[in-house]
């Protein structure tokens, strides 16, 4: 995976606002990008993918920088969201705290507090891309495995004997057991309990082999 | 004898109330003693009848006598001594032994000594033998008893030193009537003269040829009849020539002639007897002497006697006379009307000036009338009724009584009679002062006085009067409501007492810069009630100032505010209860809109700050931000300015107003509000829209007001309905402005009380707005109301009048 320079979106409609957070963070060093609105900025965003956080207004014209977070959540790669507000109530940051904004800050804002906040927003992207890119390779890993091998491996993590699987496969306990040897390689696990991890890491997602029993 | 600044011998009267001027004056006065004493000696020797050794008449004791009659006691002393120099040289020189000299002035000044001392003490002033009673005394003791006492000394004296050959009672007898003769000549003489004389004799042409004629009568009869060669063979008869002469002295001239000329004609008959002439001389020198010694003496206490009397007649006329003067004086010129009315008939006699101004009525035409024929009294038996006061109580003072003048006005006066004589009948005097002005004004004060009580207790205003420590001294009806106190509670009272201890200093300093610094001030303060309710007052109080500048009284003219105080008080409230709204509402406004710029400068110096550091030398980039920090404080500024604007109280201020701005102005103030809310504002805004006469502030609130409510009626609306329709209008007579919101709409049973204070359909509890607003547009002459939408939500409308074409 290469490294990319990580991007501060900063969305706020009073220009003068948007232009001095952005030479702020410019001269941190941060590539920063403005956007007038919430529309502007879901239009315009160049690379979902790429690395970065957002810097939001709370009242803008047309949906709020609340409405934005919301949108922004959905996505598959969540951006984390700083708030930057010129009046805020607290109601107002509960909710967008709940909603998972890294910081709730208000204008006038000093440049540690914003440049703390834009480093932990970074910090978080950072780590939940790093997280996303195991779980995908998890993924890759559990996908190599046969119909049969995902059996065994959904018993052996569920902590079931080879007998027992065995005779919940109506299979020999000699087969479940190389199935077993095949799966602990294919999913580089050199012990039960890390497969029983990994296992852990794959079920929240969708394709996670869910037990139906 | 004045001259001898020993004059008037008052000291009987008073010891040493008038002393001896000065040493010198007592000096000339005994220089006067000496000479005259030395004199009198020698004078005495030249009318003494060789050879009997006894003057006729001897004046030396006189003299004494006359000094110290007019000198004080204390300076006897020095006189008699002055006396004994003169003495020795009179006697010495004559051949007389010492011893006998000097018995001879013991026995003299005894005489003179029993004289004054007998006449000082008996004749209470100076001796002026202007009366008969100090004629008699002079007569009797000074002229008779000290001579006689004084003699049996003389004569003792004389036979112890052997001295002469006449047996001791010649010797007395001898004395005696030579002494007695010169007193009665000499010391009147010397004594009238001395006290004044016959100075106005001077005075007087007519006088003066009158004592000429006189005198020239009086010297031709005597010398004729006493010391012509012819009078010796003059009948006896003659001897009363010069009688005329000095009855007419004694009559016409006073003591003072009497005794000049009686003095003349002594002089004159002692010299012709001594020269052997006139009707006295006899064959014996001594039978001479005693006869003319005899004829003097009793004639001199007649003349002397006659004279007291004329003048003490003349004198008690003369008072008389002033009395009577001084009388008609006041009666003239009395500022009073005065008349003289005869009793026994009530007849004018007499009226002054002032009298006939009074009542328009000449003197001829009033003197001679009878008091009731002439009906100058206006009670029919006015003159009865004062003659009987006048019977019981001797006079009658300021009894008031109606008097009519000649033009028939009727006059109040006060009235005076007193009783008097008048040539042997009596009269009375009445004294007439007209007090029909003293009595209208009287009247008239009283009748102002009544209306001012009247007014005073009347009026709704409370009044008051109290002295600097706020004791009351009067208190009006609406007072005593006031406090709901009775008056007699509140007189006497101090009515700080009855100021609510949180407001009472204020009262306190406030009645004493009033003391300090008299004026008129204004008051507002609380009042204790009966019913322990408290009060409001507003009082205007000054102060009355006496005629020495002090402050003696205030007085106070108030009102009962309690009501307007109230209501007050409930819209201070409500104002404030408003305005805090309003404000609450407007925080998020001004935060944000004062923070947006604030923020961006911040970031902005943030931003200069890390380039510099960097030293990257990015100073275009520098540049541009201190452009924009600039910008954007000013962004600030005006935000509070217009934040400011609108919140500022301040008093209603009209002016000619286009309500198109006014809306566009504060739908742009909440321009961002509106955004952060999600509500959409729509403005429409009429085309020529006439000028409204308003406040701009005012006006502005209430919009405001109008369209904070409406975004707050449409807070649980899903966003895209959030819409708020702003809208102007022309109508009849005036503007009208809506905002129409889509909210949930106003229940109709809300509707009515809408506007009234503290009624609030939001959650959050404000609401007073609408209060506010339509006082404003009531105040602008306007009217507010709401109306319902038909596709739900509610309308506000206010219209403003405009204003009338100049």
């Amino acid at each position: 995976m290469t490294e990319r320079t990580p991007i501060v979106h900063v969305v706020d409609d009073d220009d003068s606002m948007r232009t001095a957070v952005m030479r702020v963070l410019q001269a941190a060093g941060y590539e920063a990008r403005g956007y007038a609105s919430a529309g502007e900025f879901l239009l315009e965003r160049a690379d979902e993918s790429a690395p970065g956080c957002a810097v939001l207004d709370v009242s803008m014209p047309g949906p709020s920088g609340l409405d934005l977070q919301k949108a922004l959540a959905r996505r598959d790669v969540p951006v984390p969201v700083v708030f930057l507000t010129g009046h805020g109530d607290i109601p107002m940051s509960v909710r967008a705290m709940k909603a998972g904004a890294v910081d709730f800050l208000t204008k006038p804002v000093k440049k540690e507090a914003l440049l703390a906040a834009v480093t932990a927003a970074l910090a978080r992207d950072a780590e939940t891309r790093a997280a996303r890119d195991r779980l995908r390779a998890l993924r890759e890993r559990y996908g190599t495995l046969t119909p049969r091998e995902r059996e065994v491996f959904a018993g052996v993590v569920s902590g079931k004997l080879n007998k027992q699987i065995a005779g919940e496969l109506d299979a020999g306990e000699r087969t479940v057991k190389a199935h077993r040897a095949q799966v602990m390689e294919k999913m580089q696990a050199r012990t039960i309990a890390e497969l029983v991890r990994i296992a852990e890491q794959l079920r929240p997602d969708s394709a996670a082999p869910s037990d139906p029993s | 004898m004045s001259d001898l600044g020993l004059d008037a011998p008052d000291v009987g009267a008073a010891p040493g109330a008038r002393p001896v001027r000065s040493y010198a004056q007592l000096a000339y006065a005994a220089l006067l003693v000496f000479v005259g004493y030395y004199a009198g000696s020698r004078l005495g020797l030249a009318l003494t009848f060789l050879p009997n050794p006894i003057s006729v008449l001897w004046p030396p004791n006189a003299i004494l006598l006359a000094a110290l009659l007019l000198a004080p006691v204390r300076a006897w002393w020095v006189l008699i001594l002055a006396a004994l120099p003169a003495h020795l040289l009179g006697e010495l020189p004559a051949g007389v032994p010492a011893s006998m000299v000097l018995s001879w002035f013991v026995s003299n000044v005894s005489e003179a000594l029993i004289g004054a001392v007998c006449v000082r003490y008996l004749v209470r002033g100076p001796l002026t033998f202007d009366s008969l009673r100090s004629v008699a005394v002079f007569v009797a003791f000074a002229a008779v008893l000290a001579p006689f006492l004084s003699s049996f000394l003389d004569a003792g004296f004389v036979t112890l030193n052997g001295w002469g050959q006449t047996g001791y009672w010649g010797l007395w007898q001898t004395r005696f009537f030579s002494n007695v003769l010169a007193t009665l000549t000499l010391v009147p003489l010397i004594v009238t003269w001395a006290s004044g004389g016959i100075a106005s004799l001077l005075a007087d042409r007519r006088r003066l040829i009158e004592g000429g004629v006189l005198l020239s009568g009086l010297l031709a009869t005597s010398i004729f009849v006493f010391d012509s060669p012819a009078s010796s063979s003059a009948p006896a008869a003659l001897l009363y020539l010069p009688l005329p002469f000095l009855l007419w002295a004694a009559l016409r001239f006073g003591p003072a002639g009497a005794s000049t000329a009686f003095a003349i004609v002594a002089f004159l008959v002692i010299w012709g007897a001594g020269h052997g002439m006139g009707p006295l001389v006899a064959s014996a020198p001594a039978d001479n002497t005693l006869s003319v010694q005899l004829f003097l003496i009793f004639v001199a206490p007649s003349l002397l006697c006659l004279a007291a009397a004329v003048q003490e007649r003349r004198n008690a006329e003369q008072r008389l006379r002033g009395s009577e003067q001084r009388f008609a004086k006041t009666f003239r010129s009395s500022p009073d009307a005065m008349s003289l009315t005869r009793k026994t008939d009530a007849r004018i006699l007499d009226v002054n000036d002032r009298w006939q101004t009074l009542f328009g009525c000449h003197l001829r035409e009033a003197v001679g009338r009878t008091v009731p024929e002439a009906g100058f009294f206006v009670e029919a038996d006015a003159w009865g009724r004062i003659k009987r006061l006048v019977d019981d109580r001797g006079s009658v003072r300021d009894v008031e009584i109606e008097i009519r003048n000649r033009p028939g006005e009727i006059l109040q006066a006060v009235i005076a009679v007193e009783a008097v004589d008048m040539d042997g009948e009596p009269c009375f005097i009445t004294m007439l002062r007209d007090v029909t002005e003293r009595k209208r004004v009287e009247e008239a004060l009283r009748a102002s006085e009544e209306r001012y009580r009247e007014v005073v207790e009347s009026r709704s205003e409370l009044v008051c009067r109290y002295l600097p420590d706020t004791t009351l001294t009067f208190v009006n009806e609406a007072y005593c409501r006031s406090f709901g106190r009775l008056r007699q509670d509140l007189i006497g009272r101090k009515f700080l007492e009855l100021i609510p201890e949180s407001t009472r200093e204020a009262a306190a300093s406030h009645v004493a810069s009033l003391v300090r610094d008299p004026g008129e001030r204004t008051i507002e303060h609380e009042v204790l009630r009966r019913d322990g309710t408290v009060g409001w007052q507003q009082w205007i109080d000054s102060v009355i100032v006496a005629a020495d500048g002090q402050v003696r009284e205030l007085q106070g003219i108030g009102r009962d505010i309690t009501e307007r105080k109230r209501a007050e008080e409930a819209n201070q409230k409500l104002a404030h209860a408003s305005r805090l709204a309003v404000m609450g509402q407007l925080t998020a406004l001004i935060a944000h809109e004062v923070n947006q710029p604030l923020g961006a400068i911040l970031s902005n110096a943030d931003a200069a700050e890390m380039l510099l550091e960097a030293g990257a030398g990015r100073l275009d980039e520098v540049r541009r931000i201190l452009a924009d920090i600039r910008k954007d404080d000013l962004r600030a500024s005006e935000v509070v300015r217009r934040i400011r604007e609108l919140v500022r109280t301040h008093e209603l201020e009209r002016q000619p107003l286009d309500l198109n701005e006014v809306t566009s102005g504060v739908v742009q103030l909440l321009g961002a509000d509106a955004t952060r809310r999600g509500v959409a504002v729509e403005t429409e805004l009429a085309a020529a829209l006439p000028a409204v006469r308003g406040d701009r502030v005012h006006l502005q609130q209430v919009l405001l007001n109008l369209l904070l409510n409406g975004m707050d009626a449409m807070a649980e609306m899903p966003e895209p309905q959030r819409r708020l329709a702003v809208r102007t209008a022309s109508g009849d007579g005036g503007v009208e402005v809506s905002v129409t919101d889509a909210g949930p709409g106003i229940p109709p049973e809300r509707l009515p009380r809408l506007f009234d204070s503290f009624f609030t359909t939001k959650k959050d509890g404000m609401g007073m707005g609408l209060t506010i607003a339509r006082s404003i547009v009531e105040a602008h002459g306007g009217r507010i109301w709401v109306d319902g939408n038909p596709a739900g939500g509610a309308t506000f409308r206010f219209t403003v009048p405009t204003e009338p074409a100049a």
